[in-house]
């Protein structure tokens, strides 16, 4: 026996006859965790989800308008040898209506430059194109299924475009086209998905007076500081242009977001503060536990130092314990939770015949490893706090007090 | 001749109970010469146990000062508190209080474990203790499965293991049976004897304070020799 098996006695021995209460402290610290980890996995997954394709797919990450008449190859170029810009496309985005023989829906035409499909860039590594149809050309558009459902068409056949282009106080309809659907698409963005219409970019420009193209452009660094230094390169290259980044031009949206994770951070700020209150009444329950120990090891001449650093050392082993038992119950979890969501999303397909819309979203939980050391830090931090400051206040009383007056 | 070991000065200790102050010693002063053995008897409630409790630095007056050996306790850190606990009084308490996590022979191992004795040293010194009581086949049992005696004796061992001057006995027998009690007490005076050390008794059994040499009577929050 010495000072350290003292120690480990007091935490765990199946001699101890507190050990109960030390592991019950234990695992609800572990059970704790582990669902912070799996709320802030599933919440990462979700906002990086919902940003990925708001950058990518919906949108460029700057898009630079009212060039003017300048010619569009030397301003691709121009931009394009910007540092930090990784691609630069020149786009139009028209509000349209587009009619079948039987059916007609209002949609957003995007017309891209024909490279903008062929290259990888973060669009074509995110938007799913039917390889086997038709790449989009001057005679052809890329429509989604359920478009195509809705407009009752299929490959081939052709589609008769009114395009609308912005006034005062309505639309007015200056254009008049067709082309045949000569492929398909589809985004993880179901109202991107539902509602555009890819096109070539000249499908959109061989009539179109007075429009003016718009550049969008692909940075290297999503950083914030990053895209400022470009934008502010830009503005000097085209003093006349107006420049917006991505967080503009999703400005309601974006801020919807930011609303979300600040919501999300006041939760686990919330489930912080359960545990801290945890935290607090598990240290005040082990010393109430063991405060007749503590008075008799006093009494034959234990130091209050000593005392303190053995209480402590037992309540940072139940908090490390359990803060180590629940970061690989929490990644096990996240590890596996795509996978327990499709093993339930089974099950409910065979008790109710029809999947679940909650347990069959394609979730890929993020596990952010800086949140999780945080957290695990700050829990082991609040135990130490806690189980110093309750042992200090204890021990400030005489042992006989602490043994028949507590 | 004894020179003096212990000695309480003029010590007042009272405590608060609501909106009163409870006075409970109030100017006591008692000698305790080494090698002796002083036993303090009175009523209960009379103010023994604090009076115990102060001499072994478990508890501090209001008032007065506790010397040992030149030494003020009121002027030590904890830490020379602490020490003074642990190698120079080995209490023995009335409710044989033992830790109940560990065995026997580790209860008795506790304050040389405290004092950082070798290992190897205090164990054997703890069997020895355990034998001479003889509960050297009780070693490795816990607390809870020795009866009242054989936990007093262990308690007692605890008391030695570090060859305290003075051992400071509160009732030591108050909680056992007439047949236990008699056995604790030839122990703890063989012991005391044997060891030659000094013994400082709490007692209400005038046949126990009449085993030791000095005895005084706890009355009006102040010592008076007995007689």
């Amino acid at each position: 026996m010495n000072r350290a098996s003292l120690t480990w006695r007091y935490t765990f021995s199946t001699r101890n006859r507190h050990r109960r209460m030390s592991l019950l402290i234990m695992m609800s610290l572990a059970v704790g965790l582990a669902a912070l980890i799996v709320i802030m996995s599933v919440m990462n997954s979700l906002q990086d989800e919902v940003l990925d394709q708001l950058r990518n797919v919906q949108s460029f990450h700057i898009e630079v308008d009212g060039v003017g008449d300048r010619d569009a190859a030397s301003v691709v170029r121009a931009l394009s040898q910007i540092d930090g810009v990784q691609h630069v496309y020149p786009f139009r985005r028209v509000r349209s209506v587009i009619a079948s023989e039987s059916r007609s829906a209002s949609v957003q035409v995007i017309g891209y430059a024909e490279e903008f499909f062929r290259e990888d860039n973060p669009f074509t590594r995110r938007v799913f194109l039917d390889s086997t149809a038709l790449q989009p050309s001057s005679e052809g558009v890329y429509l989604s299924l359920p478009l195509m459902n809705s407009l009752n068409v299929s490959y081939g056949e052709t589609l008769s475009f009114t395009l609308l282009t912005r006034g005062a106080t309505l639309a007015l309809t200056v254009q008049e086209k067709s082309a045949p659907v000569t492929g398909l698409f589809s985004t993880k963005l179901k109202d991107v998905t539902t509602g555009s219409v890819l096109v070539p970019l000249s499908f959109l420009n061989d009539n179109g007076e007075g429009e003016e193209i718009t550049y969008g452009v692909y940075v290297k660094d999503l950083s914030v500081r990053e895209e400022n230094r470009i934008a502010g390169e830009i503005a000097e290259l085209l003093p006349d242009s107006d420049i917006l980044r991505w967080q503009e031009i999703h400005g309601p949206f974006y801020s919807a977001l930011l609303l979300e994770k600040a919501l999300m951070y006041l939760f686990l700020f919330f489930m912080f503060v359960i545990i801290t209150f945890h935290q607090k009444n598990s240290t005040l329950r082990l010393y109430h536990s063991k405060r007749r120990e503590l008075a008799i090891l006093r009494s034959i001449g234990m130091s209050r130092k000593k005392v303190r650093w053995m209480m402590i050392r037992t309540a940072m082993v139940v908090s490390s314990t359990g803060i180590t038992l629940g970061a690989v119950l929490g990644v096990l979890v996240v590890r596996h939770l795509p996978g327990m969501f499709a093993f339930a999303n089974r099950i409910h397909i065979r008790l109710f015949g029809i999947s679940n819309p909650l347990l069959s979203y394609p979730i890929t939980p993020i596990l952010n490893i800086g949140e999780l050391l945080i957290s695990g830090s700050l829990i082991l931090f609040l135990s130490f706090l806690f189980s110093s400051k309750v042992i200090s206040k204890a021990l400030k009383k005489e042992p006989m007090e602490l043994l028949y007056h507590a | 001749m004894h020179d003096t070991l212990l000695t309480l000065q003029n010590i007042t200790k009272r405590f608060q109970s609501g909106d009163t102050q409870l006075t409970v010693l109030e100017d006591l002063s008692l000698t305790v010469p080494r090698g002796a053995s002083v036993a303090i008897i009175g009523k209960s409630g009379s103010g023994k146990t604090t009076l115990l409790n102060i001499a072994g630095g478990l508890d501090t007056p209001q008032a007065g000062k506790v010397i040992y050996k030149d030494r003020v306790l009121s002027s030590m850190k904890d830490r020379q508190l602490s020490e003074y606990r642990n190698s120079n009084i080995g209490f023995v308490f009335q409710s044989h209080i033992l830790l109940e996590d560990f065995t026997a022979l580790e209860n008795v191992m506790m304050p040389s474990l405290i004092r950082g004795m070798r290992p190897r040293e205090m164990r054997h010194k703890a069997q020895e203790l355990l034998e001479r009581v003889d509960l050297s086949s009780r070693a490795a049992h816990h607390p809870g499965k020795l009866s009242g005696g054989e936990r007093q004796r262990v308690a007692l061992c605890r008391a030695l293991i570090n060859d305290p001057d003075i051992i400071i006995a509160d009732e030591p027998t108050g909680s056992l049976d007439e047949q236990s009690s008699s056995g604790i007490e030839s122990l703890l005076f063989d012991l005391v004897s044997e060891q030659n050390r000094t013994l400082l008794l709490v007692t209400h059994d005038i046949s126990l304070a009449e085993r030791c040499s000095h005895i005084y009577q706890l009355i009006h929050h102040r010592c008076e020799r007995y007689s």
